[in-house]
């Protein structure tokens, strides 16, 4: 449906079979993320040969199809959306921490005090 | 040798064809009028290496080196419940307490260590200036 490609990195979103439920009918839409590497070196005397994948998987929305009616539903992953928020504030309070010490630092040596 | 290989890079293009959107949306249950379909997070990874060795030489049987190994892992959360009834469609997300509580007692933990360390410098320069 959609694709991204960066070194060994690649972004798609695809869409899958619909999901049929009374009249409704429902198209799966999931975004892909994947990280894959291989190598393989053939000679005379030795070979070697080294490969590693990993991808992760996360629904994204449905279309939803009925009669008179198309719309796209998002799906959020809210426990994800926390686990960022929770991140971004550690490293804000890290960061200040960090000023703050810094600040400390140049006021006593400003005072005459212990560097 | 290069069939080895090359089989070893089908096989794992095939594990890679295979993660599809049906790992990520369930299978539709019904009860009664109202229908749920489970959607996930799904993560996996497969790694492999392997190699031989024929020194020079040492043709005969046996005397050749041959080693390799391999490894996968995969994970699944569950993320959301879509609830189809006759005359809707919600999405119910699923929210993982455990998780969140777990990062942030170590948020919690990790900014009081830091911070304290802050306040001590912040008291003791207050007691030298006074």
């Amino acid at each position: 449906m959609w694709k991204m490609k960066c070194g060994p990195w690649r972004y798609r979103v695809e869409r899958g079979d619909p999901i049929q439920v009374g009249e409704c009918r429902l198209f799966p839409v999931v975004r892909v993320w994947t990280w894959s590497r291989r190598r393989a070196s053939v000679g005379s005397q030795a070979f070697t040969a080294q490969g590693a994948l990993m991808e992760s998987l996360a629904p994204m929305a449905v279309v939803l199809e009925r009669p008179g009616e198309r719309r796209l539903i998002p799906i959020v992953d809210i426990t994800r959306l926390l686990l960022w928020a929770i991140a971004g504030l550690c490293l804000a309070g890290t960061l200040s921490a960090l000023a703050a010490h810094r600040a400390l630092r140049a006021s006593n040596r400003s005072h005459g005090g212990e560097p | 040798m290069s069939d080895i290989v090359s089989r070893f890079f089908q096989v794992f293009e095939e594990s890679r064809a295979s993660a599809s959107v049906q790992a990520v949306f369930g299978p539709p249950e019904s009860r009664g009028e109202v229908t749920v379909i489970p959607a996930a997070s799904v993560r996996y990874g497969v790694g492999f290496g392997m190699g031989a060795n024929t020194p020079e030489g040492t043709e005969e049987a046996g005397a050749q080196g041959l080693g390799g190994g391999g490894g996968a892992g995969t994970r699944a959360r569950p993320v959301a419940v879509i609830e189809v009834t006759p005359t809707e469609v919600k999405v119910h997300p699923i929210i993982d307490y455990n998780r969140l509580v777990m990062a942030g007692i170590c948020a919690l933990v990790w900014l009081t260590f830091l911070w304290s360390g802050v306040l001590r410098k912040f008291i003791a320069s207050r007691a030298g200036t006074h």
